[in-house]
Order: C-alpha cells, then sequence, then structure tokens
C-alpha cells in the first residue's frame, strides 16, 4: 500500500534550514494499522502530510499502491486524497459553515455523486458513527467527540483504502478517546489500512504495529 | 453545481456588512449607468418629440438672404413646389401680419398667419373648440377666421361662445370657426395670435405675394436635399437661383444631438470609473477572504476538491456579489431616473437590452476581478494551508 525510500523534508525558517524528516524508510501493507509515536517535532505531522498526498518531499520517493506521487499531477494528487485516502486531523478540521451531514458530504460532492447518492450514504455513515440525530448541526453546536466521529464519517465518505489520522484523540477527553479508537480498530477489522499518529504511548498499543520517530527518523518500537 | 453556489451564499451572506459594502461599488456603477442611459434615452425622445412640433423635418424657403428683400413668392409657387419635389410631405404658404381685431368697441393687437389647412399637421396646434381652416375655406377664399383662446375670452363670454360670432379685420367681417386651446405668441410684437386662408388674405389685401413657403420631409435626413431641390425648381422659374433662400434646423439637430451625447459620455465614464473602483473593492475583499479562509481552503483540498472546484467556489462567491450589485445599481438606476423624471418633467426610457447588459456587465465585473483571488486560492499548498492560524 505505502512505500517510502529515504525521504527527506527540509523546511528554511530564518534562514536556517530545519530537517523534518532525514531519511524515512517505511513500508505499510494493505490491512495493516500501524502506529507511529514520537515526541513534538518529531516530524509526524510532516510525513503524514507528504503520506496524505498533501505536500512533496525534498529527497527520496513514496509509492503510493505502486504509483510514484511525485510524478502526479495536481488533479490526480487531488483524486487520491478525494477517494484513496480519508483523513482524520487533531482538531477536526471541519468546515465550519456546513451541517455535520454536509461536511460528510462534501468529498462526495467532490467526488460528483448525485445529492441523492450523497444524502442517503451520509445518513448511512451518521448511523455508523451514532449521530444520525446530529445531521443537521453545525460543528459549533457539537461536543469534540462528536466532531471527531463526523470527521471519521467524513473521512470514509468515498470507501477510501487509507485511514491517515493525526493525532486524532489529541483534543478529546479519555471517554471520547477511545470510543474513537475503537472506531479505527473497528476500520481496521473491515480492512482498512490504518496509519495513526500520536505522542501517547498506550494508544500506540491499539495499533498491529507501533513505530518511532525521533528528529525525523524511524526506529521500530 | 446547486451545492456550489449554497455555499457560495453561506459564506456570503456570513458576512452580511461586509458584502454589502463591497456591493455598493457595483450599485453606485450600475445605478449610474442604468439612469444615465434611461434619462438620455427618454430625453431624446423629448427632445425629437420638441423639435418635431417646432419642424426638426421642415424647410422654410423666403427670397432673399434672411429675408432682406421683398418678396417675390406667389401662391402658385407652393403648387409648383407641391407638385415637382416628391420627398416633400405638406407644402404650406404663409404670411405674418399683425393687425388688430375688432368686435364692438374693443380693439387687440393681434399676429395673423395667413395660411392653409396643412398647418395644422405641421404645427402644434390644438383646436379644442370648433375646426381649423379646411381645404374649401382656402379655395373659396372664405371669410373665417380661427382664434386663440385668450381672444376667446376678450372678445366673447369664452370659447364656444365665440364660435360662429363675427370679428372684424381691416373693416372685413370674419366669422369664427374655431378656436386654439392655449397659444402662446413668438416672437411677435402682439399679444394675440390668429389664422386665416392665405387666398382670403391676398383677395383682402390685394397682394400677389407670400412671406414664405414651408416644406415638410418624411425623412430629417433628405432636409438640404429637398431644399436643394426646391431652390432648383423656383431657379428654373425665375431664371435664377440667387433670389431665393432656405433654413432649416440640421445643424440644430445635430447640435443638440452633439450635447446630449457628450453628456451622456462624461457620465458614462464616471460609471465606468465607479465600476472599476467597484471591481477593485470586490478584488480586495476577495483576497481578504481567501487569506481568512486558508484552513478552509485546505481543507476542502484534503477532502480532494481539484483546483477548478475551489476556483469555482470562489468565482461564484465574487459573481454572486456582482449579480446582487447588479440588480442593486438596476434598482436604484431606476429610482434615481424616476425621481429625476419627477424634478425635470423628462421621462425615463427603460429598454430591456440596456437593463440585461448592464446585469451581465455587473457579473462580468465580479469575476474578472475574482479571478486573481480565486487563483490565489487554488494554488495554495494544501499542507501550508491547513497548517496556518
Ligand atoms: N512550515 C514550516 N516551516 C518551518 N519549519 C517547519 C514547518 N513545519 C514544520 N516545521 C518543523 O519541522 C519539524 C517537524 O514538524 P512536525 O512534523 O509538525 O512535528 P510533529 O508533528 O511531530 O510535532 C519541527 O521542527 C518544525 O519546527
Ligand atoms: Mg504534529
Amino acid at each position: 500500500m505505502i512505500e517510502t525510500v529515504d525521504l527527506k523534508k527540509t523546511y528554511i525558517a530564518r534562514n536556517k534550514e530545519v530537517y523534518a524528516l532525514n531519511g524515512i524508510n517505511l513500508q505499510v501493507d494493505k490491512g495493516d494499522f500501524v502506529s507511529i509515536m514520537g515526541p513534538s517535532g518529531s516530524g509526524k505531522s510532516t510525513l503524514l502530510s507528504i503520506l496524505g498526498c498533501l505536500d512533496n518531499a525534498c529527497q527520496g520517493s513514496y509509492y503510493l499502491n505502486g504509483i510514484d506521487v511525485k510524478r502526479l499531477k495536481d488533479r490526480k494528487r487531488a483524486q487520491l486524497r478525494n477517494s484513496v485516502i480519508g483523513f482524520v486531523f487533531q482538531s477536526f478540521f471541519l468546515m465550519p459553515r456546513l451541517s455535520a451531514a454536509e461536511n460528510i458530504e462534501l468529498p462526495m460532492l467532490y467526488y460528483g455523486l448525485t445529492p441523492k447518492e450523497r444524502h442517503k450514504r451520509a445518513q448511512w455513515l451518521l448511523e455508523c458513527v451514532s449521530l444520525s440525530d446530529r445531521a443537521n448541526h453545525l460543528p459549533s453546536e457539537l461536543s469534540g467527540g462528536q466532531c471527531q466521529r463526523i470527521a471519521i464519517a467524513r473521512a470514509l465518505a468515498n470507501d477510501p483504502e487509507l485511514i491517515l489520522a493525526d493525532e486524532p484523540t489529541g483534543n478529546l477527553d479519555q471517554e471520547a478517546s477511545s470510543v474513537v479508537l475503537d472506531m479505527f480498530s473497528v476500520l481496521n477489522e473491515q480492512g482498512k489500512t490504518v496509519v495513526l499518529i500520536t505522542h501517547d504511548g498506550t494508544i500506540a498499543k491499539k495499533a498491529k504495529r507501533s513505530l518511532v520517530i525521533r528528529n525525523g527518523i524511524i526506529n521500530n518500537a | 453545481m446547486l451545492e456550489h453556489i449554497n455555499m457560495a451564499f453561506n459564506n456570503i451572506t456570513n458576512r452580511p456588512m461586509r458584502a454589502f459594502l463591497t456591493m455598493l461599488g457595483i450599485v453606485i456603477g450600475i445605478g449610474a449607468m442604468v439612469s444615465v442611459f434611461s434619462i438620455g434615452q427618454g430625453g431624446t425622445v423629448e427632445m425629437n418629440k420638441k423639435l418635431q412640433k417646432f419642424g426638426v423635418n421642415r424647410i422654410w424657403v423666403y427670397t432673399g438672404k434672411y429675408r432682406k428683400t421683398e418678396s417675390v413668392l406667389k401662391l402658385s409657387d407652393a403648387t409648383l413646389l407641391e407638385n415637382s419635389i416628391s420627398d416633400a410631405q405638406y407644402v404650406t404658404p404663409s404670411t405674418y401680419k399683425n393687425v388688430y381685431l375688432e368686435k364692438g368697441n374693443q380693439s387687440l393687437y393681434t399676429q395673423l398667419s395667413c395660411t392653409d389647412d396643412s398647418l395644422i399637421h405641421i404645427e402644434d396646434i390644438n383646436i379644442n373648440w370648433g375646426r381649423f381652416l379646411s381645404e374649401n375655406d382656402v379655395l373659396y377664399s372664405k371669410k373665417v377666421v380661427v382664434i386663440d383662446e385668450n381672444l376667446a375670452n376678450k372678445l366673447f363670454l369664452g370659447p364656444t361662445d365665440a364660435i360662429g360670432q363675427n370679428i372684424y379685420i381691416l373693416g372685413n367681417s370674419y366669422k369664427v370657426i374655431g378656436v386654439e386651446h392655449g397659444a402662446a405668441v413668438k416672437q411677435s410684437a402682439a399679444e394675440y395670435k390668429a389664422y386665416i386662408p392665405v387666398t382670403t388674405y391676398a383677395s383682402s389685401w390685394g397682394s400677389s405675394t407670400i412671406d414664405e413657403i414651408t416644406l415638410t420631409t418624411s425623412d430629417a435626413k433628405k432636409l438640404d436635399e429637398v431644399s436643394d431641390e426646391a431652390i432648383a425648381v423656383l431657379g428654373q422659374k425665375y431664371g435664377t437661383t440667387q433670389m431665393f433662400d432656405t433654413y432649416n434646423l440640421a445643424k440644430e439637430l445635430s447640435i443638440a444631438d452633439g450635447i446630449l451625447g457628450l453628456f451622456s459620455n462624461i457620465i458614462l465614464s464616471v460609471a465606468i470609473v465607479a465600476l472599476v473602483a467597484g471591481g477593485i473593492g470586490i478584488m480586495n475583499i476577495m483576497l481578504v477572504t481567501v487569506s481568512e479562509r486558508r484552513q478552509e481552503i485546505g481543507i476542502m483540498k484534503a477532502l480532494g476538491a481539484s483546483s477548478g472546484q475551489i476556483m469555482l467556489q470562489f468565482l461564484l462567491e465574487a459573481g454572486i456579489i456582482g449579480i446582487f450589485g447588479g440588480i442593486g445599481g438596476i434598482l436604484s438606476g431606476v429610482i434615481f431616473a424616476y425621481v429625476f423624471y419627477f424634478f425635470s418633467g423628462v421621462m425615463p426610457v427603460f429598454s430591456t437590452s440596456v437593463l440585461i447588459l448592464s446585469a451581465l456587465f455587473a457579473i462580468f465585473i465580479g469575476v474578472f476581478f475574482g479571478m486573481y483571488p480565486a487563483y490565489k486560492a487554488c494554488k495554495l499548498e494544501p499542507a501550508e494551508a491547513l497548517k496556518s492560524i
């Protein structure tokens, strides 16, 4: 599913080069559940951005389903983000002026589903995350845990193969966290490939495989 | 598409005051454009109507440059012109005399137009009581007179009373056959106005000449052509073209048209400047919006929105601002034109093509000036955009 070869990413900040990734070699098979753990600033989010086709590496290669992502046109990368990858972020990143249901429908809109198809699938996804009664609520009218469940439902909108989650429980309390984490486990059981980023060791244990990233380099835990 | 429009509306109504102020530039520009066009068009119609009454399509033929010499034109010349010039619509012989109209011991100084029945077709004469001179009146040199309302009130109990009664002109008795409503006397020492058949004048005064012959054309563009023809016809009869001269309003008409056009152009330039300023306002606000919504753009990209879809989203917002600015502009333009009508009496003429074109122009301005901000939005790097704030 995922293969990276010696990925490197540097940022220029205040005329100084900052190494965010320093040669990442990572392989994730279809159906795997990998957690990537590491302290703040170790390059977790940078790696996830590249895996999610949101950013390009400076050096090295990234193959997604065997495709060299660097060579893809913007349009193709947008299509990958739309239907192959589902994102879950720490701060939810729901569209603030769209209702829960509309947020879930957005990737389907970009995919080109008809309103009827979108509506039906959104209702079903809302049911899956047990939030059918909040379909018309705005994100500001939902709790953090509810927002994250909507975000997970949205990530599943176009039935992607790969779920990328960047500290999805970072803003949630204990109870909401465990609900959300259980969802990732269930999704993985249903066959989805999951890459979960966290800085919490107990959360990392939920995964089949745990990796640790330090200073832009991965070690097996 | 519908969803994109819906979201665009959502985003605009989220900040109503900002949206309103952004639209204002377009409202002012389109409003100015619509009102200038419709007032200008109304003004042209009004002016043409007035000039038509005054004689835009009329040619005066008389003797000598600036009428300085004794007239040699005869009644028969009018018939000659009528028969020889095919483009002539009405040919009217006229002579003007200032005389005293008498009844009982009253005597009023009056401008007397000695003419024929065709005059009513070419001048703004409103006969509200009785009738104007007829073909028979002229043919048989009848001693009949049409007087104005003031005369009827002074000499009789009023217009209805005047009809059928007699008055005296230079000792001859004339029967009143019609009364003209509220006529104003132009360029004359006399205070009152009356009409008699030109043939009656010829026999009563014992005069064989008339002051002028006027010709009208159905096509105002043929004024000069018909003038030349008239001179040529008279020249052939009298052996010289030097004796006669003509006058028409073609020059005055083109000057008036020019002034109206200049006036319209000045205001239109102002309107276009306002529209460009309005467009830059839209661009400015859209740029602010794009930087405010960087993170939202990042989310849209993460969810798989293509550059085209993001571009569409922002162009729609700019276009909707343009549409509503345009509608507001058309409404305020129409209202302003009517307010102007209230003060000036110039009835505006609204043409659908102008209204549709202004609406389209407003949308164009919105979309055109929204293009750069929309482009900036769709070119944002998704990872960078997500990180902001
Ligand atoms: N846009 C950027 N400009 C400069 N430096 C950056 C930028 N983004 C990330 N970095 C740096 O790259 C390193 C890794 O960042 P990040 O991947 O966000 O870490 P993590 O998610 O593990 O906390 C950090 O040292 C951070 O300061
Ligand atoms: Mg991070």
